[in-house]
């Protein structure tokens, strides 16, 4: 019996340990697609969408090793959560690998243009945000802090702030003819990408304090809706009726 | 500095053999339990003593078994692989090398990693006997660092001047058998500027040379706010022509020692590139205070900023942050790399700080000399466009 919970254990350090190379792997990409976007590096954006082939794989590969593990092994409470986490944290880590290639495709679109000074400057500054909140959120994981994970949705906030700076740099550029209306799309959605990485990043923090404490963000919510509509026992979808 | 690298490597070597052997014995099955004999006990004291020189090698040593799985790691390679951020992408590419060690017995590959401050490691394996494997770790970003700047400088300074010789040939080949008096007049007026500015470049190098030998001889205690006045009024009509404003801010009486004419020329240039990289309406400020026992001369402007990346190497020789618009605006490409050897010969420093878009601050600090004191706190120089 020792052996077997051995094992299951060791399959769960394994797990564990790709989901953070998983993490350390996008982080690093993030900085290097925005060297890629500044520089109109075109051979380095085809390097980084290609890269993401094995991003891919490798979060399939990690996902099916999961379900083995519940499958084999029917884990319960906090192992459980953990195995259902780190299933769902590849999700977000894939989809924010996803993003990374986009802003390289964006670089392809704007190639040849020139970009504001000011634009490149909250760029540069988004990049760095979005990757400081996926490297805290991946410690945050990694040593099981709770606390820590908890403050990643408001250093988010700063990323969504210089989000919206950006977005008004955009039209002050375009209205001073800086930039063409073309390139200003483009980097307007280029900005969403980097918004979006943050968001992930709040997501993964939020299944690590699900792992270590069950805290679950939609909670709130739910006891609303319950105190609204009556209990959630087939009463969910279907609000009463004023007599 | 090839002794300590040979000495280094037959040390690992020794260890690495000796690690070796306590590793198999280690992995002995546990049910031998005799008591060692007196031979065993002193060959395991010396295994000891290797170990704690493997453990002083600033290179990263893994030592894999690759049955098991099972690995023995130094100190250096303890510290540079684990779970934290860029550990990880190590510790990921230490175990790709021992996938590429069983497969093809030996590999390397060198491991960049950019998040924060780039950094190269270079990774090498090697299989051993026993079903084993050896895999090594190196930071080479210094020397990465290095030799990108001896690359770059060569393959820079070699375009710098083929350029201009370049065009005075084509130039000239152009003026032969040409006869109309104004098509002459201008290639004969493009090949002075041309060569002007391969002697700019010429002189640019002579100069450094001389300051990074030290072959400043014109020494003496001055007043550089003084100097101060004269950089800023002689740059006055360039800024008027730009339509910024150029002011000077700080104390009076700022006694250093040192070349006059050198430190003269470092601040023009410092406030030249201001100038030149600042757009319509913007305003450079010179700033000068008496902090402690230094003297801090900061050049700020509002212009295009620098980016991080270029940041970094903004005072290597010919390193150009915006190729074209340098070379239009006449620069050699030496100017900043001028700037920071005539600081280091006055035994101070420089440090950038800039955000694009936002502008960039030099800031110069030198020691006083003895004669310093502030006996005005604000002296203002101001002309607006």
């Amino acid at each position: 019996m020792d052996e077997i919970r051995k094992s299951f254990h060791n399959d769960l350090d394994s797990v564990r340990a790709e989901i953070i190379r998983l993490g350390a792997s996008l982080t690093e990409s993030i900085p290097r697609a925005t060297a890629v976007l500044l520089s109109g590096d075109l051979e380095g954006a085809d390097y980084l969408v290609q890269a993401d082939d094995e991003f891919d794989g490798r979060s399939a590969e990690l996902e099916a090793s999961c379900f083995e593990i519940l499958a084999l092994q029917s884990p319960v409470a906090t192992d459980l959560r953990q195995l259902i986490s780190i299933i769902k944290i590849t999700g977000e880590l894939e989809r924010s690998a996803d993003l990374v290639v986009n802003i390289c495709k964006a670089a392809r679109r704007i190639y040849g243009h020139d970009v504001d000074p000011m634009l490149r400057g909250v760029i540069s500054k988004m990049s760095e945000q979005a990757q400081n909140l996926f490297a805290a959120t991946m410690e945050a994981f990694e040593q099981n802090d709770s606390a820590k994970a908890a403050a990643i949705d408001d250093m988010d906030s700063y990323l969504d702030s210089l989000h919206r700076q950006f977005i008004q740099q955009i039209f002050e550029s375009h209205s001073k003819t800086k930039i063409d209306l073309q390139v200003a799309v483009q980097l307007a959605v280029v900005a969403r990408f980097y918004e979006r990485i943050g968001d992930h990043a709040v997501n993964v923090s939020e299944k690590t304090r699900f792992i270590v404490t069950g805290w679950v963000r939609e909670r709130g919510g739910i006891e609303r809706y319950k105190a609204r509509v009556g209990d959630m026992t087939g009463e969910l979808l279907r609000p009463k009726q004023e007599s | 500095m090839n002794l300590f690298y040979f000495a280094s490597g037959a040390l690992t070597a020794l260890v690495v053999a000796a690690l070796i052997k306590k590793f198999a014995r280690k992995t002995k099955s546990s049910d031998d339990t005799r008591a060692p004999d007196v031979g065993a006990v002193e060959k395991e004291n010396q295994l000891e003593s290797l170990m704690h020189a493997l453990d002083m090698l600033a290179i990263g040593v893994v030592i894999a078994e690759l049955a098991t799985g099972r690995n023995l790691r130094n100190k250096a390679a303890n510290s540079m692989t684990g779970v934290r951020y860029v550990d990880v992408l190590v510790e990921q590419a230490v175990d790709e090398m021992i996938k590429e060690v069983k497969k093809n017995h030996s590999g390397e590959r060198v491991l960049e990693t950019v998040s924060g401050t780039t950094r190269f490691f270079k990774i090498q394996g090697r299989a051993m006997s026993g079903q084993r494997a050896i895999v090594t770790i190196e930071d080479i970003t210094e020397k990465s660092r290095i030799e990108t700047v001896q690359s770059d400088f060569v393959a820079n300074l070699s375009h710098e001047l083929k350029t201009p010789i370049g065009a005075v040939a084509a130039l000239a080949d152009s003026l032969n058998g040409e006869t109309e008096t104004e098509v002459v007049w201008r290639l004969a007026e493009r090949i002075v500027t041309e060569s002007h500015r391969m002697s700019r470049i010429v002189d640019d190098l002579l100069d450094l040379s001389r300051i990074e030998f030290g072959g400043t001889e014109e020494w003496s205690e001055f007043d550089l706010a003084q100097v101060l006045v004269e950089v800023v009024s002689s740059n006055q009509h360039s800024a008027k022509r730009q339509g910024l404003g150029l002011a000077l801010t700080g104390s009076v009486e700022l006694w250093v020692r040192g070349d006059r004419s050198q430190l003269n020329s470092m601040f023009s240039n410092l406030v030249d590139n201001a100038i030149k990289y600042s757009e319509s309406g913007g305003m450079v400020t010179v700033e000068s205070a008496l902090i402690k026992d230094e003297i801090v001369v900061s050049v700020k402007d509002h212009g295009i900023g620098i980016s991080e990346r270029d940041q970094k190497r903004i005072f290597e020789r010919f390193y150009r942050v915006d190729k074209a618009r340098s070379r239009a605006t006449g620069g050699t490409g030496l100017g900043l790399s001028i700037v920071r050897h005539i600081v280091l010969e006055h035994g101070g420093s420089i440090d950038l700080k800039s955000e694009e878009g936002v502008g960039s601050t030099f800031r110069v600090t030198l020691p006083k000399a003895a004669k310093t004191e502030v006996k005005q706190v604000l002296d203002e120089t101001e002309v607006m466009a």
